[in-house]
């Protein structure tokens, strides 16, 4: 839509009530057009609990979310519930952090009510450093009170006097957003003594990241609260009964607290009806309510998508994605984050949830899912990954440190053809040993990506190994570009794109690549109309 | 506290970790970033043994310098996955620090002659046993770590900046392959800055204020043959290790120690000062 558009919208919308149709939003997969929003097959399939009153409200004024049910949770929980009743829903509704581990809120307020301790903090991790997700920064900007809702509830429930969110450095609007978002709940009596009259008081600081992808980790997290370097340390006493200043502290995600106030309202019966699994035993024993993903890569329509548990892959990167552009075929969905793991067509079915993602090798992380069409390496991929990661280490224990140097030098000279014989079995062998060994989960599921590129794309590694080819054709130094003769018809298209000057012929005759001057840009591969270029 | 380990049962004191118990029952566990004047840290990860909790099916792998006994532990420190894993770590030691008398021992000791990979041929393993020294033994906070991942090394503020660094030595005693040079690099400063300069045992909080006369030729100085005679190890590491084992219970020898620790730091602060002006 064009402000040129407005006059016609004006004049048959307003005034006559017609619908403009060349203005609707034209499915590209049908073809047709649609009228409502909801029928657009990217928001049909999703289930926007979190997300949705993005839309709805400004954040920058507490009375829109307060006009939407806004802190009506928190008045329940301190009006009418004890502390237990609280923490007994959430573990009812069997609510999983969002923030990778997917381990069950409820059990860790538990423990975090139980130990004991001089003071007890909440922790809310918006420090966000999946390279192309951004979720949780969505719901810090469009829906702060959200997240503050749910975290002085949390609070409430653990007994926790004081509250810290952790935002990562590179998101300003989101810590304006929620600075302003406390400073008005505080005005409303929602934060601070005495809240709403009750006898709990509570209030929250904003802390800033520090910077690196491992500050995200619950340990490295605290460390930096603290003033100390962003490292982990090793917590066989868990951060639940010594974790911030040896206190008890309780950590989740942005999500898992947006969660909280939904849950509180409308009940945890309502809340597991949502997804997939039985949580009523045991909170292990399912993946509910929904859960926001970070839609990109190949794929048409890229965003933020919001999902019940358990929606397979296939409805998520198909029905709602609208499937891979180009015409490209699909080949792997990456889940979970730079140490998520490739899943590939086969696992298209698989429900998305805790279990089944990390049963194939992968993992919910927060919520990353990177599609990638048949012009994807997947040995290239995992390069990729590992040398993020490489970088990303804190450098402290050695496994990680030196296991992803390691792993690189493999997969590099493999993308290089110079991988050897016993290389599949090295990679495993080092992998197994990062993740047994590492301090912390960054080593802990380094791994996956190479672990997954063996287990679902083996023959492609092979290629790569003992063919020296590269079958997606991405792998430069194991290309080879050759005119086929039989099927070159001298029609000189792939002459003048050539940049190397390496193509020799005249019209009518059969052209040759001079192999050592090619520089492998494939520039003659694409121009070619016959096929006869080969790869 | 009553534990198993490789089958046998053990005593062990509340608050212990496995392997100071393990060590207390003559069991030898490689352990390169622990040590007993310092508090666990958790990098090398040699330490690794397999246990598994009372009452649970599953056995772990985990760090023993880190991992606390428990009543009704188990404790496995040589079984096959253990001496694999371990293994694989002392050869991603060995490309890291191939020429490093102390890793190519270690590595030795558990049949670890060759490495796979390509070398660093850097000898600093990284323990962090020379920063923490200078941060808990000593309190100056001098040297620390830079940079993330493979590229992370011990370094001082800014990579010039030596000032909190009292030249105690500290960090040149603990480190297992003589890779910091932060001790020698202070002294040469203060050599070539000349004039007045506090001797370092007064900054260390051993000497009350006494004016070095040798230009911090420290071996030729019976002072600092004395100190060292006395304590048999490092006076500063000395006098950590009495601290600790001065106090019982639980929590306590952490505060213990940081009162210790003071004298050294603030020293430190009023001498830098004297020194400039
Ligand atoms: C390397 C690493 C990075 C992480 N980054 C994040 C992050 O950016 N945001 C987050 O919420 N959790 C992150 N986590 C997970 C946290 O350690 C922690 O499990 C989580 O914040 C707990 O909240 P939850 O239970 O609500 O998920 C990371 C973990 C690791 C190992
Ligand atoms: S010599 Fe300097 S750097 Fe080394 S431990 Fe002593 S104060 Fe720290
Ligand atoms: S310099 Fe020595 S003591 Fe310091 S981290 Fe390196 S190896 Fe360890
Ligand atoms: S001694 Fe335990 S990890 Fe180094």
């Amino acid at each position: 839509m064009k402000p040129s558009d407005v006059p016609e919208i004006v004049e048959r919308t307003l005034r006559l009530g017609e619908v403009v149709e060349r203005l609707l939003y034209l499915d590209p997969a049908s073809g047709r057009r649609v009228e409502l929003e909801e029928e657009v097959p990217y928001y049909k399939k999703q289930l926007r609990l979190v997300l949705g009153d993005n839309t709805r409200i400004d954040p920058t004024d507490i009375r829109d979310y307060v006009a939407l049910d806004g802190y009506q949770a928190l008045r329940r929980a301190l009006e009418r519930m004890k502390p237990q009743a609280v923490i007994d829903a959430v573990t009812r509704a069997g609510l999983r952090g969002r923030g990778g581990g997917g381990f069950p809120a409820g059990v860790k307020w538990n423990t975090a009510r139980r130990a004991r301790g001089d003071r007890k903090f909440v922790l809310c991790n918006a420090d966000e450093g999946d390279p192309g997700a951004f979720m949780d920064r969505s719901v810090c900007e469009g829906n702060p009170h959200s997240v503050i809702e749910g975290m002085i509830i949390g609070a409430y429930a653990v007994g926790a006097r004081e509250g810290w969110i952790y935002v990562r450095n590179e998101y300003p609007l989101a810590l304006e957003a929620l600075a302003l978002a406390i400073d008005q709940a505080r005005s409303c009596g929602f934060l601070g003594e005495r809240i709403l009259g009750s006898g709990f008081s509570f209030d929250i600081g904003i802390s800033r990241g520090g910077g690196a992808f491992v500050c995200g980790e619950s340990t490295a997290l605290m460390a930096s609260l603290e003033g100390k370097p962003g490292e982990p340390r090793a917590k066989y006493v868990h951060t639940v009964e010594k974790g911030l200043f040896e206190m008890p502290t309780v950590l989740n995600n942005v999500e898992t607290w947006a969660n909280v106030p939904k849950i509180v309202l409308r009940g945890a019966d309502w809340y597991s009806s949502i997804g997939v699994g039985d949580v009523s035993e045991n909170p292990w024993g399912g993946s509910t309510g929904t859960k926001i993903f970070s839609l990109v890569g190949k794929v048409v329509n890229t965003g933020l998508v919001e999902v019940p548990m358990g929606t397979t892959l296939r409805e998520i990167i198909f029905d709602i994605g609208g499937g891979v552009p180009n015409g490209k075929k699909f080949k792997a969905v990456q889940t979970g984050g730079p140490s998520g793991g490739v899943l590939p067509e086969s696992l298209l079915d698989l429900p998305v949830d805790f279990d089944r993602l990390a049963g194939a090798g992968s993992m919910m992380g927060s919520g990353g899912m990177i599609v990638m069409d048949e012009d994807t390496c997947m040995v290239d991929v995992a390069r990729y990954f590992i040398d993020f990661l490489k970088d990303e280490s804190c450098g402290k224990c050695l496994p990680c440190r030196e296991g992803l140097r390691a792993l690189l030098e493999i997969l590099n000279r493999i993308v290089e053809g110079k991988g050897r014989r016993g290389d599949i079995a090295l990679l495993e062998e080092i992998a197994e040993c990062i993740a047994e060994t590492s301090l912390c989960a960054l080593g802990g599921s380094a791994p996956n990506p190479v672990l997954t590129a063996i287990r679902y794309f083996r023959s492609e590694v092979e290629a790569h190994i003992r063919d020296k080819r590269c079958p997606a054709g991405v792998c430069k130094p194991l290309l080879r570009y050759r005119i086929v003769a039989e099927k070159c018809t001298g029609c000189h298209a792939c002459f003048k794109p050539c940049p190397a000057n390496c193509i020799a012929g005249t019209a009518k005759k059969v052209h040759v690549i001079d192999e050592s001057t090619c520089v492998k840009c494939g520039a003659c591969y694409d121009v070619c109309k016959f096929d006869a270029v080969a790869r | 506290m009553k534990f198993t380990l490789n089958g046998g049962t053990r005593q062990a004191r509340d608050g212990q970790t496995v392997l100071d118990a393990a060590r207390a029952a003559g069991v030898d566990i490689p352990a390169a970033c622990a040590h007993e004047a310092l508090e666990p840290y958790g990098a090398c990860r040699l330490c690794i043994v397999e246990v598994r909790e009372r009452g649970k099916k599953r056995w772990r792998v985990v760090t023993s310098c880190l991992y606390p006994v428990a009543e009704g532990l188990e404790v496995r420190c040589d079984t096959r996955k253990i001496r694999k894993l371990r293994a694989f770590l002392l050869e991603l030691l060995l490309a890291r620090s191939p020429n490093a008398p102390y890793v190519k021992e270690l590595a030795a000791r558990y049949g670890v002659s060759k490495t796979r990979f390509s070398r660093l041929d850097d000898d600093c393993i990284l323990c962090g046993l020379c920063v923490r020294a200078c941060a808990e033994v000593v309190g100056a906070n001098a040297i620390g770590f830079s940079r993330r991942g493979i590229g992370r090394k011990v370094d001082s503020p800014y990579g010039i900046d030596h000032s909190k660094c009292i030249a105690c030595g500290v960090c040149t005693f603990v480190c297992p392959t003589g890779a910091v040079q932060m001790e020698y690099a202070r002294v040469m400063e203060l050599r070539a800055q000349g004039g007045e300069h506090l001797c370092r045992y007064t900054l260390m909080g051993f000497l009350p204020d006494a004016v070095c006369s040798l230009n911090y030729e420290c071996a030729r100085c019976e002072i600092d043959q004395k100190y060292r005679a006395e304590a048999g190890t490092h006076p500063l590491v000395a006098r950590a290790l009495a601290l600790k084992s001065g106090v019982t219970g639980k929590g306590a020898p952490r505060k213990k120690a940081s009162r210790g620790r003071k004298p050294a730091a603030s020293r430190a602060k009023r001498s830098s000062g004297r020194r400039r002006g």
